[in-house]
Formats: C-alpha cells, sequence, structure tokens
C-alpha cells in the first residue's frame, strides 16, 4: 500500500472514532494536546487500525501513538514486519 | 434427576479489616482499612515504597495447625516463610471451621480449588538474581561459563523450582487438611476468584465431590508494584477512588479468603449454616491485550448477559452488584460502560458498591475475597458504601452507595474484568 493510501486510510479511522472530519487531523497534530483524545479513545483507535490492517500492535507501543505521523509510522512498521 | 443446588456453608476471610468473619465484618464497619506504607530495601538499600492494606497480627501458629505439617512446607520453602501460603492455610481452617465440617479423617469426602495470580513468582525470582549475582562475583576473575552457570543455577534450584509450580501448593494445603479428592488450580488474572467458584461449583454438581473449599490469595510484591507503577496504574497517593474524576490507580491489599461450597441436601442434612445458594457464573475471554481492556469491545456485557443465563435471573432481581471499581480512569470507564449498557445509564437497580476501598486490590484472590463481603453483607442484610467516592466521575453515569443502608437483601452480584480480558460474573441468592 502507498504511504499517501495508508495516511488517508487511518485519518478516516482515526476521524471515525474521536468523531471528527478528516480534514481537521492534520499528520502531526497531538491527539491529547491538540485534538482533545483521551486515553481510552487512544485504545479504541489502536483496535481500530488493528483491525483494518490485520496487524498487532505490541501494548507498550499503544501510549506512543500521539499523532496520525506516529501511527502511520508504527502501521507501516508493522506491515512490513508481518511480511 | 434434578441437578444439584450449591450452596455457601463457610466462610474464612483475612485482610486489613480483620482476621476471620466476625472481626473481618467488624473491621469493614469500622472502616479499619490499615493503609501502611511498605518499604523494600535490597541490601539495605531502598528500592522502593508503596501503599499498601495491610493484615494486622497474623500468626499462622495460633490456627491450631499440626506443626508437624507446617515445618514440611517450611522444608520445601528453604526455611522461608511464605505469606501468601500462610494465609491460604489460615483462611482455610478458618472457612471449614465456619461451616462446622468435620475433616479429620482420611476420607472426608472434600475436594480442594485454590486460585492465585502470582504463586511463588517474587521469592523464585529473587532467588534466581541473588544467585545470579553471588556466581557473577565469584566469576570476576574467571571466565564466566554459561554451561556451568547453568548446571549451578539447575542445583540450587531443585527444591525452590517448585516456588512457581502451582500443584506444589495446592498439595500443601490439602496435606495440611486432610484433602484427597478431585482439587484444581486456577490462575485467570483477577477474576480468578470467580472462575474457581465456577470450577468447584462444577466438582459437586458432577458428583466428584459434595463439599469443595475454594481459597484465594494474593500476596502484594515489589516486583507487581514496579510494573503497575509503570503502567501508571498504582496510586500514587495510597487511596483507591472507584469510579472516581480523580481516581488514580490502585492500592494493594494484603490477605486471603476461604469459602466452603456443598451441595444442598448434604448441607440441609447436617443443619450447616447457609449463607446463600450459588445460583451461577457467567465468563468471557477478551483476549485482545494483557494490560489494556478493548474500549468498544462488548466482552464484559456477554460475561454479565451470559450469568443472568445461567443463573435463570432476570437482572431485575439483582439488589446489589459488586465491581471490580479498581480505580484505575481506563478501567473505570470499560467497567462503567458494561454495566450501564446492561442496567442502564444511573441505573436506580441494582444498587452498586465496590469494596477495594476497603480491602485494597488483593489481584488474584480479590473478586473472591470481595464475593465473601457480599455475601456477608447478604448474610447482615447490609449494603456498604464505597469508600472515597466524593467526586464519582459523572460521563460515567454510575451512581454508588454513599451511604451504609440496612435493607433485605435477596440476590447479589459480583462482576470482574481482568488483566487479558478475562471476564467474570457470579450470582448468590439468600435460600427462600
Amino acid at each position: 500500500m502507498e504511504l499517501p493510501d495508508l495516511e488517508n486510510q487511518i485519518r478516516g479511522i482515526i476521524a471515525r472514532v474521536i468523531e471528527l472530519n478528516s480534514e481537521e487531523i492534520s499528520a502531526d497534530a497531538d491527539f491529547i494536546n491538540d485534538l482533545g483524545v483521551d486515553s481510552l479513545k487512544a485504545i479504541e483507535i489502536t483496535g481500530a487500525i488493528e483491525k483494518a490492517f490485520k496487524i498487532v500492535v505490541p501494548e507498550e507501543q499503544i501510549r506512543n501513538i500521539r499523532s496520525l505521523n506516529q501511527a502511520v509510522v508504527l502501521t507501516k512498521e508493522l506491515l512490513k514486519a508481518k511480511g | 434427576m434434578p441437578r444439584k443446588r450449591v450452596v455457601i456453608t463457610g466462610l474464612g476471610p483475612i485482610g486489613s479489616p480483620g482476621i476471620g468473619k466476625a472481626a473481618f465484618w467488624q473491621g469493614i464497619l469500622d472502616q479499619k482499612t490499615n493503609v501502611q506504607i511498605e518499604k523494600y530495601t535490597v541490601d539495605n538499600e531502598p528500592l522502593a515504597e508503596f501503599h499498601l492494606h495491610k493484615v494486622e497480627g497474623f500468626n499462622l501458629t495460633k490456627f491450631g495447625i499440626d506443626k508437624a505439617l507446617l515445618n514440611e512446607i517450611k522444608e520445601w520453602k528453604e526455611g522461608e516463610e511464605i505469606s501468601d501460603l500462610n494465609y491460604l492455610i489460615a483462611a482455610v481452617k478458618l472457612a471449614l471451621d465456619d461451616s462446622g465440617l468435620d475433616y479429620g479423617s482420611e476420607d472426608n469426602g472434600i475436594s480442594l480449588v485454590l486460585a492465585h495470580e502470582n504463586i511463588g513468582l517474587m521469592q523464585f525470582g529473587f532467588k534466581v538474581s541473588n544467585l545470579a549475582y553471588e556466581m557473577l562475583i565469584d566469576k570476576q576473575s574467571k571466565d564466566v561459563n554459561k554451561k556451568a552457570f547453568f548446571t549451578n543455577l539447575y542445583k540450587k534450584f531443585l527444591k525452590s523450582g517448585y516456588d512457581v509450580q502451582t500443584f506444589a501448593d495446592l498439595f500443601h494445603v490439602a496435606k495440611v487438611f486432610n484433602i484427597h479428592d478431585y482439587s484444581l488450580f486456577i490462575n485467570n488474572a483477577c477474576a480468578s476468584g470467580l472462575y474457581a467458584f465456577e470450577a468447584a461449583s462444577q466438582i459437586i454438581k458432577n458428583n466428584q465431590a459434595k463439599v469443595v473449599v475454594i481459597a484465594a490469595s494474593d500476596c502484594p510484591e515489589i516486583y507487581k508494584y514496579l510494573w503497575f507503577k509503570e503502567l501508571g496504574i498504582y496510586s500514587p497517593d495510597g487511596i483507591i477512588k472507584p469510579f472516581s474524576k480523580d481516581a488514580n490507580g490502585l492500592v494493594f491489599g494484603e490477605g486471603s479468603v476461604s469459602i466452603v461450597i456443598e451441595d444442598l441436601e448434604t448441607a440441609q442434612k447436617r443443619n450447616a449454616p447457609i449463607y446463600a445458594e450459588y445460583l451461577g457464573g457467567g465468563f468471557d475471554l477478551e483476549g485482545w491485550k494483557i494490560t489494556v481492556p478493548q474500549i468498544g469491545s462488548n466482552s464484559y456485557q456477554k460475561a454479565i448477559l451470559k450469568v443472568f443465563n445461567q443463573s435463570k435471573i432476570e437482572k431485575e432481581e439483582i439488589d446489589l452488584l459488586c465491581p471490580h471499581g479498581v480505580g484505575c480512569q481506563v478501567i473505570d470507564t470499560y467497567e462503567a460502560k458494561a454495566i450501564t449498557d446492561i442496567f442502564g445509564p444511573n441505573p436506580k437497580s441494582p444498587l452498586i458498591t465496590a469494596f477495594k476501598p476497603y480491602v485494597g486490590h488483593n489481584l488474584g484472590g480479590s473478586a473472591l475475597l470481595e464475593a465473601a463481603i457480599l455475601l456477608l453483607s447478604l448474610k447482615n442484610n447490609t449494603i456498604l458504601p464505597t469508600l472515597n467516592c466524593q467526586n464519582i466521575n459523572p460521563k460515567l453515569n454510575l451512581p454508588l452507595i454513599k451511604q451504609k443502608t440496612e435493607t433485605n437483601l435477596k440476590t447479589v452480584m459480583k462482576i470482574c474484568c481482568a488483566f487479558a480480558g478475562f471476564n467474570g460474573a457470579a450470582i448468590f441468592k439468600k435460600l427462600d
């Protein structure tokens, strides 16, 4: 999957979970400080990304997903590792 | 042939409020939480300190247990006194005495189900750490040979390897009480007590035994504290505040509990005291992550719905509900969502109250310990307030009991959402 597609797909997932329009979610916006996402929504985002891409996010990484960019990088890494 | 009915005939709680049914219940009523600071040192160097609900005045030698049997255990434990095993033995003694059962003979027909989440983990971990350190110091001037290291380790751990083999403690406790019938060790994290209850009831329903002693314990350890602190779920101020805006984590609670169950017919024949009937359990394994519940899943709801089905009880019949109430924001929210999905937002019924602020979090023993408090509440027709809940999070739509109330209770429910997604529910009802 090309990076822009991946980014757009994850942006859509995040938008759905936190109930914002996709265009309101910039790549670097911090979930907590900029988008008002709480730890519960962050967990829900992780679950939704896992389901969409059939990947397993390590538990210790859940807290590190704080922006669209970070989610994209991690998803890319996990897809690559999956082969 | 009608299915056997399972009733509770003996309780043996040990916790920060007190030791034994009467003292424990009085301590609960007096809100004796006994939170103290536990300090850990390694070679006189401070490692960590944390709050903990402490048991006071415990001495296993005062329980009238055969000293030769206790010495045998001590030998296996290489001279160490193992708190959680000692608590387990004492709790079983208290529960059996409370039930009035005679367990003196070798064919007493009693089964045993033990529950624990971390048995032997810390003592084994410390032993490995100490030995590895000593060997490395000894080898400083020589080459460290991996094979020699392993061989030495193996020889030193011939006995203590059994610290982490769950059957060994099942053996020790069973031997103290002449228990020879079908017996099990259960570990489903914090929900172990509810899984143990269900397993024990199946033993009776399947005619493997007429009486089963269930016992659970978990002794707070430094390893668990350090891990929970890192996860951000250990309360820095030592106050568990379930479902609160200012909830900042759990606090460990020392202790143990044992519950005797038997089939109704046997209990009635011997005029046993009957606390309640165990109507059934409902369970669901979410299976997403070990330390994080899956927000948005309905696994916990499924467990609760399954218990209604198993128990042939309508949700409107539940008078009192005791949740896990751990005082961690994420888990509280997950739990409140499940409860309000089933009973509606801000339900008037059932009444809801959480017990961890009284006894702390006894980890693998917590669900059974809190079930015992629920059974004592049922017996005494008393609804206990949830302590430390002045600032309930309004977003959770979950009312908690704030004042002690005396009222006729008939049906009560314990629920628990544990690490790894072991979700469970159990219903108890007074006999008509």
